[in-house]
């Protein structure tokens, strides 16, 4: 018995080091949720206009286009219910705020919790917990539970590559960023863009694929009516602040938008049209506004081109609808 | 509690320390353990369901007395029925009830006389099919005097309720692991050892190649009209090796952990894929289930003896009862069906005991004859999945029309997790592949293999698995055979 537990004990305990080591960097990590979430408090009392949703918005528009304020505070994945959660837990101390932006694409009504392990980076970044999940385990260890062994392992060669590769630049993003975003760019009010166009991924199949990715999680989803509800209190909090909530569905690559579920886009129509009649609010429909493939990264996210000029645009229907005001 | 969780690389520790430094001197108290132990971790899922484990092991319990203490036939038999009637009725109620309301409702509609049918809202008890057979056995055994009725109560309970082959197998004879609760066990290293290199090895398997298949597999299925032949052809592979990876893995860590608590329990597949023919992949697979039908239903029925019909009825009965157990679908009750057509001429030509030792036994290579007939039996197996993984038979139907359909020359195209996603799943299943070859010959791939490396080799080996282990394993997902 004693050999036992000393073979086991020598076995284990490389393992024991590797893991707590692991634990301890990955707790000490910058992460892009750090980084909008520190770069959101910092700004907080100047926000006139904040992004809210998922990577549609999180590519698609630029602060810097804009005449107010704005910080985009969207991010990968993000769902409602933690767009709810940031906007409503902060809203009070954004004093200057005068309108959000909310996303509502194909799949918005459809997913409160985010896609894999990304609810744990965001109770990492912004501290959201979301309210039917434990994080007992997440707390324990990042490793295996919060990021997971295969997503860490991922992080840390992508960590050494980039400081063997940049060691020689004055600045560099040193956090996780998704395909396209140029690592020697900075954020700016939140916003990173993507850059260039991925040709490859406009054809028929990589349209198939993404879609198949939302159509899965719309016929799976037995949140529907729980999304709506929190999406009825994000606007009805906005509205009580006296701030102007504004839906729109960010603009995506017509040939893909020839491939989504209409019965899904009419479905996804009567709510919105249900929401705007109910709390008097304007809906946006940008989906087919930019039909140039040069404008998009890929079928559904713009490129730093694209974004610039959607958020133009944007910031024109803005300016007017405060001149109204 | 999941065997790939923490909660139960919590639980395993502290149970395994109990059982050998606080309750070793004391067989009652270790048996009392293994039983407390085992409700916990049943209880971990859903209490309330224990209450039906309890009652199912009191009426085998009592019934297995009562058949000691009466000669009487007839009264033998009503004792042996009432046990069979509750342990089936259970297993019927929360199983099947939905499934035979519907399918008459059907019936009755497709002639003519439609009617409503109400859906029991109730959820199936994780295990029940697995201890409920178990349990059985032990009547069955008792009433064919087989072995004496348990006259310890606290060792009965913790045959029924096992927590390592509690919620899906394998489904232990009481014949064989009945009297293990008998006898004192001793700490035995070599044998920890081997129990801890099986769950590894069942660790592998489930987390490394079933869950990436999983990714791949459920995307095809569930969105196949969007895809060709080939890659449907090439998702129903993917779903073998899944299902294999998956059910095979959680046997081995069963298996394994019952081996650290001094415990043997029946090898439950043994290299199905490199079976070559229908009877031999039957020998190899499920074979705790395979053999439990084929002693208490397949023999009783009159087996391969009698007339032609008669077998053929019979192979039909035992491959069709076997698919159902799966689940209340009628894709399971085809799976079973066409399994069954696949054994049929090996049984009527008298060819169904060919092969009886292994494939290219003391070889490395096989021949060609070899693989050929592994390569057939593998790609029928793989057909049989496309029922068992479909969720409807319209669904099974139609996956298939769209294999024939869309069969024009087109190279796979996988688009779940990406193209590195599918072709480090492919190099898995590559390895793992060759590594189930080349250690076929053991109870699992690695209880041989390494057995003459020298030490570092053998940690470097077993490194290298629990690293692929944490570099390719997925989210924690629950094991297929949980489901029925």
């Amino acid at each position: 018995m004693k050999l036992f537990f000393k073979k086991i004990l020598l076995f284990v305990s490389p393992i024991i080091l590797f893991l707590l080591i692991f634990d301890f960097w990955l707790r000490d990590m910058n992460t892009i949720y750090k980084e909008k979430y520190s770069n959101f408090k910092e700004y907080k009392d100047s926000i006139e206009v904040l992004v809210l949703g998922n990577s549609h918005a999180n590519y698609a528009i630029d602060p810097k286009e804009f005449s107010f304020f704005t910080y985009n505070i969207a991010n990968v994945g993000q769902s409602i219910y933690f767009d709810k959660e940031l906007t409503l837990g902060s809203i009070d101390s954004l004093i200057n705020l005068k309108f959000v932006l909310i996303s509502v694409d194909y799949h918005s009504f459809y997913f409160s919790k985010q896609k894999g392990i990304r609810d744990n980076w965001s109770y990492y970044g912004y501290n959201i917990k979301h309210i039917e999940n434990n994080y007992l385990k997440a707390d324990f260890s990042p490793f295996l539970f919060g990021y997971t062994p295969k997503v860490s392992l991922s992080l840390l060669k992508k960590m050494i590559i980039k400081k063997w590769k940049y060691k020689d630049y004055d600045h560099y993003i040193d956090y996780d960023v998704e395909i396209g975003v140029s690592i020697t760019d900075t954020m700016e009010k939140g916003f990173l863009a993507r850059n260039g166009t991925h040709y490859q991924k406009f054809n028929n199949s990589s349209y198939l694929k993404r879609i198949n990715h939302f159509n899965n999680i719309i016929r799976d989803s037995n949140e529907e009516g729980y999304v709506m509800k929190e999406l009825e209190m994000l606007i009805l909090g906005i509205k009580k602040k006296g701030v102007i909530p504004i839906l729109i569905s960010h603009p995506t690559f017509p040939d893909y938008n020839k491939c989504l579920d209409i019965k899904n886009l009419e479905n996804n129509k009567i709510k919105i049209d249900m929401l705007c009649q109910k709390f008097d609010i304007q809906y946006f429909d940008f989906s087919n506004s930019i039909k140039d493939v040069s404008y998009f990264f890929d079928a559904d996210h713009l490129n730093k081109k694209g974004a610039k000029e959607y958020s133009n645009t944007l910031n024109k229907i803005i300016n007017n609808m405060d001149n109204d005001l | 509690m999941l065997f790939n969780s923490i909660e139960f690389a919590i639980f395993l520790p502290i149970v395994f320390i109990l059982y050998w430094f606080l309750t070793h001197k004391n067989l009652k108290l270790q048996n009392f353990l293994l039983l407390s132990a085992s409700y916990f971790f049943y209880a971990w899922w859903d209490w309330r369901f224990l209450s039906l484990i309890v009652f199912s092991s009191t009426i085998d319990y009592i019934v297995g007395l009562k058949l000691s203490s009466t000669t009487n036939d007839s009264k033998r038999k009503i004792l042996l029925f009432t046990s069979i009637f509750i342990n089936i009725g259970f297993l019927g109620f929360f199983k099947y009830f939905n499934f035979f309301s519907e399918s008459f409702a059907q019936a009755f509609t497709l002639l003519g006389q439609p009617f409503e049918t109400s859906r029991l809202n109730v959820i199936l008890p994780v295990g029940i099919s697995f201890y409920t057979f178990q349990t059985l056995s032990y009547s069955i055994d008792v009433y064919k005097r087989k072995m004496k009725p348990n006259k310890d109560i606290i060792a009965f309970f913790s045959f029924v309720s096992f927590f390592p082959q509690l919620v899906a197998g394998p489904i232990e004879r009481a014949t064989n692991l009945l009297p293990q609760f008998y006898k004192k066990r001793n700490f035995d290293y070599l044998k920890a050892v081997d129990g801890l290199k099986q769950i590894l090895w069942g660790l592998f398997k489930k987390i490394v190649i079933a869950d990436n298949c999983a990714i791949i597999v459920n995307d095809i299925f569930a969105n196949y009209a969007s895809y060709s032949g080939s890659t449907l052809i090439i998702g129903a592979i993917f779903f073998a090796f899944q299902i294999y990876g998956d059910f095979s893995g959680y046997s081995d860590i069963a298996i394994g952990t019952a081996r650290l608590f001094g415990f043997n329990l029946m090898q439950n597949f043994a290299f199905p894929y490199f079976s070559r023919d229908i009877a031999e992949f039957w020998r190899r697979w499920h074979i705790s289930l395979s053999s439990w039908f084929r002693d208490y239903l397949y023999i009783p029925l009159g087996g391969s003896r009698g007339s032609t019909n008669k077998q053929i009825r019979n192979i039909f009965i035992i491959f069709i009862v076997s698919g159902f157990w799966h689940g209340a679908n009628w894709t399971f009750i085809i799976w079973g069906a066409l399994n069954a057509l696949y054994f049929l001429p090996l049984l009527l030509l008298n060819k169904n005991r060919n092969n009886l030792n292994i494939a290219a036994e003391g070889k490395i290579i096989p021949s060609v004859n070899e693989v050929m007939n592994m390569s057939l039996t593998f790609l029928l197996t793989v057909f049989a999945w496309i029922f068992f993984r479909a969720e409807s038979l319209t669904h099974a139907f139609s996956f298939i029309e769209h294999i024939a359909n869309n069969l024009y020359v087109e190279a796979p195209k996988i688009v779940a997790g990406g193209k590195w996603h599918v072709f480090i799943t492919c190099t898995l299943i590559l390895i793992f592949t060759t590594i189930e070859w080349m250690g076929r010959e053991g109870q699992y791939a690695i209880e041989k293999y390494s057995s003459n490396w020298n030490r570092v080799s053998k940690w470097i080996f077993y490194y290298l698995i629990v690293i692929s282990i944490f570099m390719y394993g997925t989210n924690q997902q629950e094991f297929i055979y949980f489901q029925f």
